[in-house]
This record gives C-alpha cells, sequence and structure tokens, in this order.
C-alpha cells in the first residue's frame, strides 16, 4: 500500500507557528480524506524553520467502487416530480427501485461511483486544504493572491511504494508539486530528487537537514552535555524547556557553540543576565557549580561553520557583551540618580498614565494602598508593610533599566529596593505582587506579595469595569480575565479564609467614586459608570470572577455541574470557602449517603415544580415559609416534620463550613421522604393543606440552599 | 546577473559603495537620500508612496535618519542619534528575493561558509506611517544587520502587489564587517592617508551637540507648535482644488503635503525625546500623523491611477 509524503518548502516560519500550522495541516487534509471515505494508516507531522511536512502511510492506489442510493419521490407522487427526479440523475423509469422508509414507500435510484485513482483524489484534497487553512498571522508576497505564514517556495508531494513513486501535481499559490526539494540554505546546493520517505530523510540528513523537531532537540542536548562532561565540568546548562522549543525551530541543524560572558558582566543581577541571554538573544544559561554564577552560555547556530565556529562565537560574544554593557550602563545610572528614600519616587509616577480616564500610575499606587492596608488583615500582615509595599510596587516603571528593558519591571524593583536598605520581604513583594501572569507561574507565598497582589488586581478590575472596558468575545486588551485567574490563585493557592470579595471591591467602588470627584487635571479620572448603577457593577464584577472561577475549577478537573452547584448560589463571594464546598460534594456525592440526598432532592424537585413552580424558586428566602401542623393529617406528615426540625438543629450547630456534616444530615432524611411520598398524596384539592404539604417539602430542600444548588447536577 | 569579483570592503563608505554597486548591477535605480529629516529610510516617498498602487518600482538608496531619543553625545559604542540606512524596495517582491539578498551580504564581505545567518520572526510595524508588514530581522553571528519585509499595509492602504523592503543598519553591519568596536573608531575612508578619517572625526561631535540639543535644549512649545503648523500645512495642501489654474489641467500636490507628514512625524520624535509627552498623548499624536499619511497615500493612488496627472481642463 502506498504512503503520501508532503513537503512545503517557505521562507523562515516563525519557531512557535510550526507546530500549529503542522497540525492544522494534517488536520484539515486528514478530514478532506475521511470525507471522502478514503482508508488510510497513520498520519503524522515534522517541521523545520523552512519546512512543514505531512506524511500519511497505507492509502490504496485505487479508491473503492461506491454505491450511492438516492431517495426520490413517494410512490404515487405526481408524474411530473417522479421524471424530474429522473431527468436531474439522467436515468431512466426502469432504473428505480422502491422501498418503505417509515411506513411511506419511495422510489430509490442506485448510482454505483467506480473507484478512481487515489492520486487524483489526493490532489483535490491537499489543494483543497490548503486553500481552506485559516492562518492567525498570515501574508502576501509578490504579486500573488494566495495568503501563507511566509512566502511558498516550493512543494515536494509523492506517493509511492516499494515499486513506483507518482507524483500528485497539488496546485496552490501558483505552484505545482514535484518530486524534489533541497538541503540546508548554506551548506547543501542543488535538487534532491525523492523516490519515499526514507530517501527523503536519509538524503536531507546527508544535506544537514534533520526534518524531526524532536530529534533536533536531542541533538542540541546530547551535543551540549556531551562537551560540558569532557571539557567542562565544572558547568551545568540551565535547563529551560520553552526556550530549547523556540530554538528547536530556529534551525535546521543545530550546532550548540559555547560563549564565555565578560567577568566584568557575571556581576549583573542574574534576572538582567537571564533576559539578555534569554529574551534578546536565545542563548541557553550555563551556570559555574564552584562560582555559582552564570559564566557561560551556548548560542545554537544553524551551520557547521568552516573554522568551526570561531567567527561565530566571537560575534555573539560581541553582540553579547554590547548588550550587557548597556545594561550596566542603565543600572549604575538608575543606582547613582535613585533617592535614598524610594518612597520620594512615587511623585515621579505622576509623569506615566495608567489607562485613559483612570488617573496616572501614582493614583494607581494610591488606590492600591488603600485596598492594600484593607486586605493586610486578612492575611495577618502588618498595615505598615502592606502600605509600603504598594507605594514602591510600581516605582521602578520610571526608571532607565525598566524603560530599557520592559520584562525586567518588579525584578528590577526589588534589586533597587535591596540597595536602598528596605527590608527583603517587602522588596520580594515589589517583585512578585506580578504573579501569577501565566499558569505555568508559581503562585508567590509571601503574605505582602500576595496583599500588594490582590489589590493591584482588584483595583485593575474595579477601574476598567467603571470605565465600562470589559472584554467581549476573545479580546481582553486589558487583560482583566488574566487579573481575575490572578486573584483567583493568590486564594486558592493560599488557602485564604474569609475574603469576602463583595466587601473588598465595594470599598474600592467607593474608592474611584471618591477619587472621580477629586479629579483634576493632572490626574484626570473619568468614570463612565453612575453611582446608581453602583450594586451592578459590584455584582457584575463578582460574577467575572466567578465565572473565570468556574472555567479554572473545571480546567483543573472539577465536573461543571458539581462546581456550578456551588458557584452559582445567591451571596457567594468567598472563593476559599466555594472551594471548601467543591471538595466536600466532590467526596459526598460518590458514597451511598451522596446517592440517598440526590435522590430526595429530586424527587421534591420534581413535585414542586409541577406542582407549584414559584416555590421552588432558589432566590426566596430560606426557611421563612411557615408550616401548620394544625393543618397535619397523616402520621408521615407528622414524623417528616419532626424530623425536619431535627435536621434543621443538627445542621445549625455545625461549623459554617462543615459542609460534609451538613450534607450528611440532610441526606438521612431519606428514608422519612421516600415513606412519605408513599403514603401521602400532596395534589389534594383542598388548597390549604396542598400548600402546606408543599411548603414543608420546600424547606427541606431550602435547608442547603444557602450552600448548594443541587438542581444543577443532573448526571451522577 | 553576473557575477563579478568584488573587493572587500576596508572602511566605512566602500561598504556602502559596494551596497551601492550590487544593487545597481541587480537593476534598482540608485536614488539619493531624500531632504528631509526621518526617523527611517522607509519614510522617503520612494518607498512609502511607491510602494502603493499596482506599478513595479526598484530602487535602492542611502538615507540618514534621525532617532532622538538613541542619542547618547557619541559615548555609547553603537548608539547613535543620526545613523544611516541601506533601503531597498523591491516591487513586486521577487520568488528569489532571500537569496538575492544573501548574495548582498556577499558583496559586502560576509563570507557564508564562517557565518550564522538567521531570519528570525520580526513582524514590523510603523504606527505613524500606518505602515505593517511581516518579515525577520536578520542575525548575523546573532546581530542584527538587516530588517526584511514583505509590506501588508501603507499608510492604511493594503498593498497589491507586495513589496520587499530591505533595511540594511550601515555602521552596525560595516563595525562587524570591519571588526570595530566602537562606532567612533571606525575607518569612514582608507587608512593609512593624509585624508583618512575615522566615524568619530566625523560625527562625534555632531552626536554631542545634538544629544543636548534632543534631551535638554530643543524648545518644546516651539516644536509643539511647528506639529501643528505641519499638521495643519498638509491638511490644507491637500484640500487645494484639483486643478492648477496656472496649468490649467489636474494637478494635485501629493509630495508637497507628503513632506509635511514627515515634518511632523520627526518633531513627534523630538517631542517624545525631551520626554513631555505622556502615553495617551503619544497614541494620539502618533494617530494625528498616521492621519496625514493615509490622505498622502490615499492622494498619491488618485493620482497613480489615473495614466497621466496632467489631463486638460475643461474648455
Amino acid at each position: 500500500m502506498p504512503d503520501l509524503l508532503l513537503e512545503i518548502y517557505t521562507e523562515e516560519i516563525p519557531s512557535s507557528m510550526q507546530k500549529p500550522l503542522g497540525e492544522q495541516l494534517k488536520s484539515r487534509v486528514v478530514d478532506e480524506l475521511n470525507e471522502g471515505k478514503l482508508e488510510f494508516g497513520k498520519a503524522s507531522g515534522y517541521s523545520t524553520p523552512q519546512r512543514t511536512i505531512l506524511f500519511i502511510e497505507d492509502l490504496p492506489w485505487q479508491s473503492v467502487q461506491q454505491t450511492i442510493e438516492t431517495r426520490g419521490p413517494r410512490v404515487g407522487a405526481p408524474e411530473k416530480a417522479v421524471n424530474g427526479f429522473l431527468k436531474s440523475r439522467n436515468k431512466s423509469f426502469d432504473e428505480l427501485e422502491t422501498r418503505i422508509v417509515k411506513k411511506t414507500e419511495y422510489y430509490f435510484l442506485k448510482e454505483v461511483v467506480p473507484g478512481s485513482a487515489v492520486n487524483d483524489i489526493l490532489r483535490k484534497s491537499i489543494s483543497s486544504a490548503l486553500t481552506g487553512m485559516s492562518l492567525s498571522k498570515s501574508m502576501f508576497w509578490g504579486s500573488g493572491r494566495t495568503k501563507w505564514v511566509r512566502p511558498i517556495q516550493s512543494m515536494l508531494c509523492i506517493l509511492f511504494d516499494e515499486e513506483k513513486t507518482e507524483i500528485v501535481p497539488v496546485q496552490f499559490a501558483g505552484l505545482q508539486a514535484g518530486n524534489t526539494t533541497c538541503g540546508h540554505r548554506f551548506m547543501a546546493s542543488g535538487e534532491l530528487s525523492i523516490d519515499n520517505f526514507m530517501d527523503y530523510r536519509s538524503k536531507l540528513l546527508n544535506a544537514f537537514v534533520d526534518i524531526d523537531p524532536k530529534s533536533r532537540k536531542d541533538r542540541i542536548l546530547a551535543s551540549i552535555q556531551g562537551e560540558i562532561h569532557k571539557d567542562h565540568p565544572n558547568l551545568e546548562l540551565v535547563h529551560d524547556e520553552e526556550l530549547l522549543e523556540e530554538i528547536v525551530g530556529l534551525v535546521e541543524w543545530p550546532v550548540p557553540i559555547i560563549g564565555e560572558i565578560g567577568e566584568s558582566f557575571q556581576s549583573l543581577p542574574e534576572e538582567v543576565l537571564k533576559t539578555t541571554i534569554k529574551v534578546h538573544q536565545k542563548y541557553l544559561s550555563v551556570r559555574n557549580a564552584k562560582k555559582s554564577k552564570i559564566t557561560n552560555f551556548y548560542a545554537v547556530a544553524n551551520i557547521l561553520a568552516h573554522d568551526e565556529g570561531k567567527s561565530i562565537i566571537n560575534g555573539n560574544q560581541r553582540v553579547l557583551a554590547s548588550r550587557l554593557a548597556d545594561a550596566q550602563f542603565f543600572l549604575n545610572k538608575d543606582l547613582n540618580s535613585l533617592p535614598s528614600n524610594l518612597v520620594e519616587m512615587t511623585d515621579v509616577l505622576t509623569k506615566v498614565r495608567y489607562s485613559f480616564g483612570l488617573g496616572t500610575q501614582k493614583d494607581r499606587v494610591k488606590r492600591i494602598d488603600g485596598l492594600a492596608k484593607r486586605i493586610a488583615p486578612i492575611l495577618s500582615v502588618k498595615e505598615k508593610d502592606a502600605s509600603l509595599a504598594a507605594h514602591l510596587s510600581k516605582f521602578d516603571l520610571v526608571t532607565n533599566m525598566v524603560r530599557e528593558f520592559p520584562e525586567l519591571q518588579g525584578v528590577m524593583g526589588k534589586y533597587y529596593g535591596l540597595s536602598r536598605g528596605i527590608e527583603s520581604q517587602i522588596c520580594e513583594a515589589i517583585e512578585d505582587h506580578y504573579l501569577p501572569v501565566k499558569a505555568s507561574d508559581n503562585v508567590p507565598e509571601n503574605p505582602i506579595s500576595i496583599t500588594v497582589g490582590l489589590a493591584d488586581r482588584i483595583n485593575h478590575l474595579v477601574g476598567f469595569f467603571l470605565r465600562k472596558e470589559i472584554p467581549t468575545g476573545l479580546g481582553d486588551p486589558n487583560a482583566l480575565r488574566r487579573a481575575a485567574l490572578g486573584i483567583i490563585r493568590l486564594i486558592l493557592d493560599n488557602k485564604i479564609n474569609g475574603f469576602g470579595l463583595r466587601e473588598i471591591i465595594t470599598f474600592s467602588v467607593d474608592e474611584h467614586f471618591r477619587a472621580g470627584n477629586e479629579s483634576n487635571s493632572n490626574s484626570r479620572i473619568e468614570l463612565k459608570t453612575n453611582i446608581e448603577d453602583k450594586k451592578k457593577v459590584i455584582e457584575d464584577i463578582i460574577n467575572f470572577i466567578l465565572r473565570r472561577y468556574s472555567i479554572y475549577l473545571v480546567e483543573q478537573g472539577y465536573d461543571t455541574e458539581l462546581v456550578d452547584a456551588c458557584i452559582i448560589v445567591p451571596k457567594n463571594d468567598d472563593l476559599f470557602r466555594i472551594f471548601k464546598k467543591i471538595e466536600a460534594l466532590a467526596s459526598f456525592l460518590p458514597t451511598n449517603s451522596g446517592t440517598d440526598l440526590l435522590h430526595l432532592d429530586k424527587r421534591i424537585s420534581k413535585i414542586l415544580l409541577s406542582l407549584d413552580p414559584g416555590k421552588h424558586d432558589k432566590s426566596s428566602e430560606i426557611n421563612s415559609i411557615p408550616i401548620y401542623p394544625g393543618l397535619f393529617s397523616s402520621s408521615h406528615e407528622v414524623s417528616l416534620f419532626k424530623k425536619y426540625n431535627l435536621t434543621l438543629d443538627m445542621v445549625s450547630r455545625k461549623d459554617v463550613d462543615d459542609f460534609l456534616g451538613k450534607l450528611n444530615e440532610v441526606s438521612k432524611l431519606r428514608t422519612e421522604i421516600d415513606n412519605y411520598f408513599d403514603n401521602v398524596m400532596i395534589g389534594v384539592d383542598d388548597q390549604e393543606v396542598k400548600n402546606n404539604r408543599l411548603n414543608l417539602l420546600a424547606n427541606i430542600c431550602n435547608i442547603l440552599t444557602s450552600d448548594f444548588d443541587l438542581n444543577l447536577i443532573t448526571n451522577h | 546577473m553576473k557575477t563579478k569579483e568584488i573587493a572587500r570592503p576596508e572602511c566605512f563608505q566602500e561598504v556602502i559603495l559596494n551596497l551601492q554597486n550590487y544593487w545597481a548591477d541587480y537593476g534598482c535605480l540608485i536614488l539619493q537620500p531624500y531632504d528631509m529629516e526621518v526617523g527611517a529610510g522607509t519614510f522617503h516617498p520612494a518607498t512609502t508612496l511607491r510602494s502603493l498602487g499596482p506599478n513595479p518600482w526598484t530602487a535602492a538608496y542611502v538615507q540618514p535618519c534621525r532617532r532622538p531619543t538613541d542619542g547618547r553625545y557619541g559615548d555609547n559604542p553603537n548608539r547613535l542619534q543620526h545613523y544611516y540606512q541601506y533601503q531597498v524596495i523591491l516591487k513586486p517582491s521577487p520568488s528569489d528575493f532571500q537569496e538575492v539578498y544573501l548574495k548582498s551580504l556577499e558583496a559586502i564581505g560576509i563570507d557564508m561558509r564562517y557565518h550564522d545567518i538567521r531570519f528570525v520572526e520580526d513582524d514590523w510595524e510603523s504606527p505613524t506611517l500606518g505602515a505593517a508588514g511581516l518579515g525577520w530581522e536578520v542575525w548575523c553571528d546573532g546581530m542584527e544587520i538587516s530588517q526584511f519585509t514583505y509590506f501588508q499595509q501603507v499608510c492604511g492602504i493594503e498593498c497589491n502587489p507586495v513589496s520587499g523592503e530591505l533595511t540594511y543598519g550601515l555602521e552596525r553591519l560595516a563595525m562587524y564587517v570591519l571588526g570595530v568596536d566602537h562606532v567612533m573608531d571606525m575607518p569612514f575612508n582608507r587608512k593609512g592617508t593624509d585624508f583618512s578619517r575615522t566615524y568619530g572625526d566625523v560625527f562625534k561631535r555632531l552626536e554631542a551637540e545634538y544629544s543636548r540639543w534632543n534631551f535638554d535644549a530643543c524648545d518644546v512649545e516651539m516644536t509643539l507648535r511647528h506639529f501643528e503648523n505641519a499638521e495643519t500645512a498638509c491638511e490644507e495642501i491637500l484640500s487645494q482644488p484639483e486643478v492648477d489654474t496656472k496649468l490649467g489641467c489636474k494637478n494635485l500636490m501629493v509630495h508637497p503635503a507628503y513632506d509635511q507628514c514627515i515634518k511632523a512625524s520627526h518633531l513627534f520624535n523630538l517631542l517624545d525625546a525631551r520626554g513631555v509627552i505622556s502615553p495617551i498623548e503619544r497614541a494620539a499624536m502618533i494617530g494625528r500623523v498616521r492621519a496625514l499619511a493615509k490622505q498622502c497615500g490615499e492622494a498619491f493612488l488618485v493620482s497613480e491611477l489615473e495614466e497621466c496627472t496632467t489631463i486638460p481642463a475643461k474648455e
């Protein structure tokens, strides 16, 4: 059975886009083939900066003959309709068959579609897959009107088995696929004619192209480890998977070369070194274990140079030295010019805008300070520490270093703070109150960092909500979703009890309105929300956070319904308490008691819904419906009422956060409930009696409503 | 293209001369620098305006560029507020654009067998020109030596066909080729004669003077006024009637208007260097320059798409 090989040879495609591009191409082609009912084996993708490769195994040469059956008009339909059906398919009346479908007899036509050459099918499928790609960033080039990530130079597309190789003449972007490709841009020349996949791999390896990203990564690591082991026993590679993945997408033939960092630069703050080495130059850092400093780096070249890389490494060292000299210059300039009391820097922040209508960075810091002082007691942080950290949280934005290296915000603040004798815990907060940013970031544990981090994010959310700049759809220009997620992770990972969002947000909203009233030409604060809408905005912000929370928890593997049952409860605003509920419910539901609870809840809800939908309104005040024992007529009613009161009493004695205990108490009502339903008729004519019965059931349902909405659980 | 044995450059001006010869041989018009202060070679009307519309265009030129914020009083080894760019514009971009570019590096003495040349992702954007393109910065042994861009949009107008733009940072590239560590030490012409001068001999003083001017002396109020004047002038030029009464035919003043747009852009850069523009004003001013560029681009297209700009006026 033949295999298919497709290579799209382009100008350099950005590293981060190679994998998604290959994946999309693969799935589009696979979809096309499936649609054409073509069977095949494995489909795999490979990539280099210049090649997007697809390899599909075990295709047939010829597609199978297919019989397609089309349903026509029903038997007895007007002649016109039948003739029209025949005419449109160019068939005669004798070719019709009849069959009964759902009690009606219809005419059918069978058409045999002969198998066709798979080459033909592939050509069409691949062309259509290429045309249908949706590329997030793509471009036109030359006079063509085809879009791709970068200009396409040539295409190779062949169908082959042990005996023969056929070109699949796919057409795209004004090019037609052939059976040739070329090797490494600088280390090979001429065309390579390809017969099959083995041939392709080996000819390219000889022409200094390794098409497999994983194998390129292994080459890099093996070469570095080998060299370090042999020549530099004191050195160790600082492993950075993310950077390594990026580098793999920058080279077709990786050649790591070790370089040195000038002695005088080795004392720069490690983060400054790392940023320059990694972000700007894409080198791998190498640590000297003896000096416990970063002293070397690996540049991964794309060529085996004639002088064994001497020119290359000299060049790279020079570039790095000049960048580090720049950093050193700005660092010294800052160290010499910053005041000894860094809080004075807050005044310089008036020069920098926070966001339109939300004042300057100084205004922002003032509001963060207010919030931080408010949050501090929850985390047992001293008010004065929280306030100092808040005041120093943004000063580094106006330093030379951060203006030059924006990615070092926070890091430089910490560094300069330490240089001015600020306590280390506060300096730590200046740096990591920004965290977490990405999913892979660690969440700070220092209570001062958490305090300022929460204050910064809540101020951010409140400000933009009051400005009505709320993310819609995919766009989130002001990173409000990230801010909400930050709040969630800070609270959850640190198990922060008693952080009531509503109270803190209300405080911040009030602060904004106050600042809006004091707004002047220097710090213009223009809110787009009226004070009358205050309550609504507060609820909108809480719901925005809860929505992110629910998405986050589901991503963490919690069941959607279970999460909803704990989150969609009125007045819910304590994130860690919600988490405790989820944990309790998740462990309780699979038990027998859990089954009992759901059973009784379902039974009651069903009857309430059918007989009196209004009673089941969750927003109604809990346990507020009075029951009249005088209206009871059955012993089952009496005993259920007794049991209800007992349960209510037991539940109210439990700790408010003892969710497992509460759930368990209520589940014990099952037997009484079942007895009640078996023996008591609820839908009686006497309205008073009927309502009294329904009210008792509603009250039972309501025991847990302040914590859970069990109705949302359907699939346990 | 014929391959010539090219002499390896020994000084800054020979790097420029080799590039000039190379691109002249390729078939480019060798133009001269535009006679106005610009932040990048892209601002030259031979790039900005000519990249619009359907007509093919192939040109190369040196362009002195001003980046007031990059001034370091001539002390920094590789930062200058005034420097040279070598600019190439090929419209439509040829299919062997990368190859042609790499050969130009050989022409200035970069031997591909010894160096690591890379095309590193860099999406180029000029917010003041309303221009954007996709392409790369080209690295040689870890150093950025050129910008390589396929224009997708200029003056807010989609490019069709697409122009390929190359920008070489001449000082940086020459320093690398000549093995010089400090720009001011670079030989401007050949060493060893009475006429020999270094880059510093020519520019060190100017860098110090302009740094002081850019950062401290330049009058903010006056510059702001100039900015507003340029903006008004540009709009007024474009709002003149199409028909030139003296010529008696259509005569749109696209280039004079565009000059005012360039001027506004440079004055904005000056104000930026003074640090007097808040981020929000910054965005607004960039928007104002972009609006001018857009009007100029649209006017250019109008005159370009007509066979001739001077059609007889009505009797």
